[in-house]
């Protein structure tokens, strides 16, 4: 079994509502050297070992449902080198 | 030293010593979407000035003589039909961002409809939400307080992800645009309060979205689109600029195509979060007096924002582009003057009311930057960190070609007729006809809308029993606090018939919004279309526009009803399929007294109800000849003297009190209309066709065509009515009552089936879709 992690995040100048408002109440609570706050979303994914490539499999699997590549981009790993 | 306060150096195209092919590379490579005449009258332009363009003044003028912006293919055939319609309430017609109609002796309604069509075919979530933010900053601009949305939406068939292709399918189409206008219109609490949806394989690949959008304001209070006033600042407020719907314009001056990466840059995002308090604080500036002229940044960004205002004022401005607020470093200046982010305002005001606007803006965390100042004479010059980069003559930047395209009329096979075999009775098939996609009930999307928010909308879209409505015939809305003046609403296009005959087609959409107003107890006042057709190239598209257009004007010419806004989207094609001619009609009515209007279903059991105007004995174009899988073509022409007359009567017969309810006859024919206005309270009807004519019992239950108009009278007003009426063709056809709905002719049964059978059936038909 290996363990896949896939990270989707915005493209770059594709504005995130959510973590602006972040940022902007980070401030107001008093968090000054606050800069920039990213929201990213990030799947772990089991694949059994009789697959030979699990990368491709991911790759294949974020395209299809997991992101928009419209206005977003996905990045995959291994857990083992995430953790 | 900084990139920041870096010296930026032009970039400049030498666009003088290109050849023909290479004119035509160079407008593809930078995504200008002009032709090869239009380059070369750039080129000759440059010629005569001496010098070669910067890419900033390349791009501005692909941005103004985009068909989004410059109405290129359409603007000859639109000042031809429609510009002599105007009655003496119309205060601004298809002059500004939006139209302005006296709503009473106070206050006016601002109103506009746009399409987002191409932004909702990429990203259908953030296309269509931006659709509905850039219709309520058209109405915004113009000072008002928007209080409405609608949207029409069209759609492919259900069944198309089952077929293998590479565009989106219906579903996901349908989830992501209507959750789109949903957490738009849900976050700012503007209410969306009617609308329609309809699905054909001609939107398969090409869904449309026509977002409409109504606000309220004072007479006085109403703020131009242009500036005159030399020395004047221009501020914009609102969102920041960034690289989000770069030449979403020119995009939409071309057909999709899949394998296109460009389309990723064309779609702009929506943040309502943003859209809320800026519309506070443009209301509330407005109210100060100090703004000179507004405009909303949509299509063409402030490219064509700045070109438009300081042009229709005969005046000019000097723009320093570094002064604004952006998303990302390291823009270049033609992306940030053609920018199409959204939520933004541009506000021309005096430089001594700064302050004053500074404190408002603050108040609502409302983010502004200076961007230039309105000057003399007739070059609008642009500055980027101390580098001239565009220096143009606003004549020349708005002089964009208009065409006389060719076209033919569109050819109409009159004689291919279908009358499909009767059934025995028509239990069974009213279930599975009241339950396919284009008849069921709406229910499922309106409920995601919030359509009360504002506490103003007195006929909302569905009515009758709570939990368990039917649908209104237009929404009614009270703009006003202390008036019991309101306003209906209602929107759509009948598209089978649009597909058959774009000329009667349009005029039965017309019809069919015409007895949508009248039907509840409205007087229809304005229009507004929204016209979304396919490749203007195609002489027989062109031949398509044309023959709506002049509907459109034959239509309200008739009627007295002014065109006060709308818009034009075309090259709605992709691997050569195109739409169905769909000009969407959004109608406005006035209605003297909001507590006194028509619902549109059954109210008690024991009145008679009955047919008003001539019979249709035409099957073609009804939902019911499509649900059978059959193609039928007529040319069915739209009686507008009868229109006329019912119009006046229905008026008459509302203001005694003596209709109780009314329902139109439009899709699914006299049955549908019967078990929808059978809905509301679940009062059952008993119906004998015969009186209506001696055709086949399919064709009087299906039939769509006409002024039709079904209504509900109590017994002892019926010599009343009759009289009103007895200039039009009047058929008492059966009474309400029970709670089920039996229709016979000549006395055989044709249905006798519980109201709650066929409901349910209705109710559910969206329960896989969305």
């Amino acid at each position: 079994m290996v363990r896949i992690g896939i990270e989707i995040e915005y493209l770059p100048g594709v504005e995130d509502p959510e973590a602006i408002n972040i940022e902007k109440n980070l401030k107001v609570l008093g968090f000054k050297t606050v800069d920039r706050v990213t929201i990213k979303k990030f799947y772990e994914i089991e694949v059994s070992d009789s697959d030979r490539t699990p990368e491709k499999t991911a790759q294949k699997l974020a395209e299809k449902l997991l992101a928009n590549k419209i206005i977003q981009k996905y990045n995959i790993r291994k857990v083992d080198q995430v953790r | 030293m900084s990139r920041k306060t870096e010296k930026y150096i032009a970039r400049e195209i030498p666009i003088r010593e290109l050849n023909l092919s290479d004119l035509e590379k160079l407008s593809d490579s930078m995504g200008l979407a002009l032709n090869i005449e239009e380059m070369r009258r750039l080129q000759e332009y440059f010629a005569g000035l001496g010098r070669n363009p910067t890419d900033v003044e390349i791009q501005a003028m692909a941005q103004a003589w985009s068909e989004h912006c410059g109405y290129k293919s359409s603007r000859l055939y639109l000042k031809r039909y429609l510009s002599d319609l105007r009655t003496d309430y119309t205060i601004l017609a298809m002059e500004d961002d939006a139209g302005v109609v006296e709503f009473d002796e106070e206050n006016a309604y601002v109103i506009k409809m746009e399409s987002h069509n191409h932004p909702s075919a990429v990203e259908p979530y953030g296309g269509a939400a931006t659709g509905i933010g850039g219709v309520i900053r058209d109405v915004l601009c113009m000072g008002a307080q928007p209080v409405a949305l609608l949207d029409s939406l069209y759609f492919g068939n259900t069944d198309y992800e089952d077929r293998k292709g590479k565009h989106l399918s219906t579903r996901f189409l349908m989830n992501g645009i209507v959750s789109g206008i949903r957490d738009y219109g849900n976050r700012i609490g503007i209410p969306t309060v009617a609308g329609s949806v309809d699905f054909h394989p001609g939107y398969d690949t090409n869904p449309l979205i026509n977002a409409g959008c109504v606000g309220i304001a004072k007479k006085s209070d109403i703020i131009r689109s242009f500036v005159s006033k030399v020395g004047d600042i221009l501020v914009i407020a609102g969102g920041r600029t960034g690289r989000d719907g770069l030449h979403g314009v020119n995009f939409a001056s071309r057909s999709i195509n899949t394998e296109d990466k460009s389309n990723t840059r064309s779609v702009q995002l929506g943040n309502p979060i943003i859209a809320e308090p800026l519309i506070h604080a443009i209301i509330e500036v407005t109210k100060m007096g100090i703004v000179d002229g507004m405009k909303d940044l949509g299509g063409g960004g402030l490219s064509s924002a700045v070109g438009e205002l300081c042009f229709a004022g005969g005046v000019s401005a000097e723009i320093h582009l570094e002064n604004l607020k952006l998303k990302e470093e390291g823009m270049e200046p033609w992306e940030i003057w053609v920018s199409e982010s959204q939520e933004r305002m541009v506000l021309a005001i005096e430089p001594g009311n700064l302050d004053r606007l500074a404190r408002v803006m603050d108040s609502w965390d409302v983010e502004y930057s200076v961007l230039g100042t309105v000057t003399e004479g007739n070059n609008l010059k642009i500055f980027f960190r101390g580098t001239k980069v565009l220096d143009l003559d606003l004549r020349f930047l708005t002089s964009g070609p208009v065409y006389a395209r060719h076209y033919i009329e569109p050819k109409i096979d009159d004689n291919h007729i279908v009358v499909p075999a009767e059934l025995k009775d028509y239990n069974d098939f009213m279930i599975s006809f009241m339950s396919s996609p284009q008849m069921c009930s709406r229910q499922r999307i309106i409920r995601l809308y919030d359509f009360t928010v504002r506490a103003s909308t007195v006929v909302p879209p569905l009515t009758g029993l709570i939990n368990s409505e039917t649908h209104s015939d237009s929404t009614i809305i009270k703009p006003l606090r202390d008036s019991n003046r309101g306003l209906s609403l209602t929107t759509g296009a009948m598209v089978k018939h649009l597909q058959m005959d774009p000329y009667n087609g349009t005029m039965i959409s017309l019809s069919e919004a015409y007895r949508n107003t009248i039907c509840s107890g409205s007087k229809p006042h304005s229009v507004i279309d929204s016209l979304n057709f396919g490749n203007p190239e195609d002489p027989e598209i062109m031949g398509q526009f044309i023959e709506s257009v002049r509907a459109i004007g034959d239509f309200c010419r008739k009627f007295n009803l002014p065109v006060v806004s709308g818009n034009v989207s075309l090259y709605n094609e992709s691997e050569g399929s195109e739409i169905v001619p769909t000009p969407t009609i959004f109608m406005a009515g006035i209605v003297e007294d909001v507590s006194n209007t028509i619902p549109s279903y059954f109210q008690s059991g024991g009145s008679i109800i009955a047919i008003v105007g001539k019979d249709s004995m035409d099957l073609c174009g009804s939902e019911y000849v499509d649900f059978l899988g059959k193609k039928c073509t007529s040319r069915e022409t739209v009686d507008l003297d009868e229109l006329n007359r019912i119009g006046m009567a229905m008026g008459h017969a509302a203001k005694e009190g003596l209709i109780k309810s009314a329902h139109d006859v439009a899709q699914g024919g006299i049955a549908a209309c019967i078990a929808e206005m059978s809905f509301g309270l679940e009062i059952g009807a008993n119906v004998e066709l015969s009186p209506l004519s001696w055709g086949k019992s399919n064709v009087k239950l299906f039939s769509e065509g006409g002024n039709r108009i079904m209504v509900e009278i109590a017994k002892d007003s019926l010599k009343r009515v009759r009289e009103i009426f007895s200039e039009i063709d009047f058929k008492a056809i059966g009474e309400t009552g029970g709670s089920r709905i039996s229709i016979s002719d000549r006395s055989l049964t044709l249905m006798d089936i519980d109201i709650s059978k066929i409901k349910n059936a209705w109710i559910s038909g969206m329960d896989n879709l969305i």
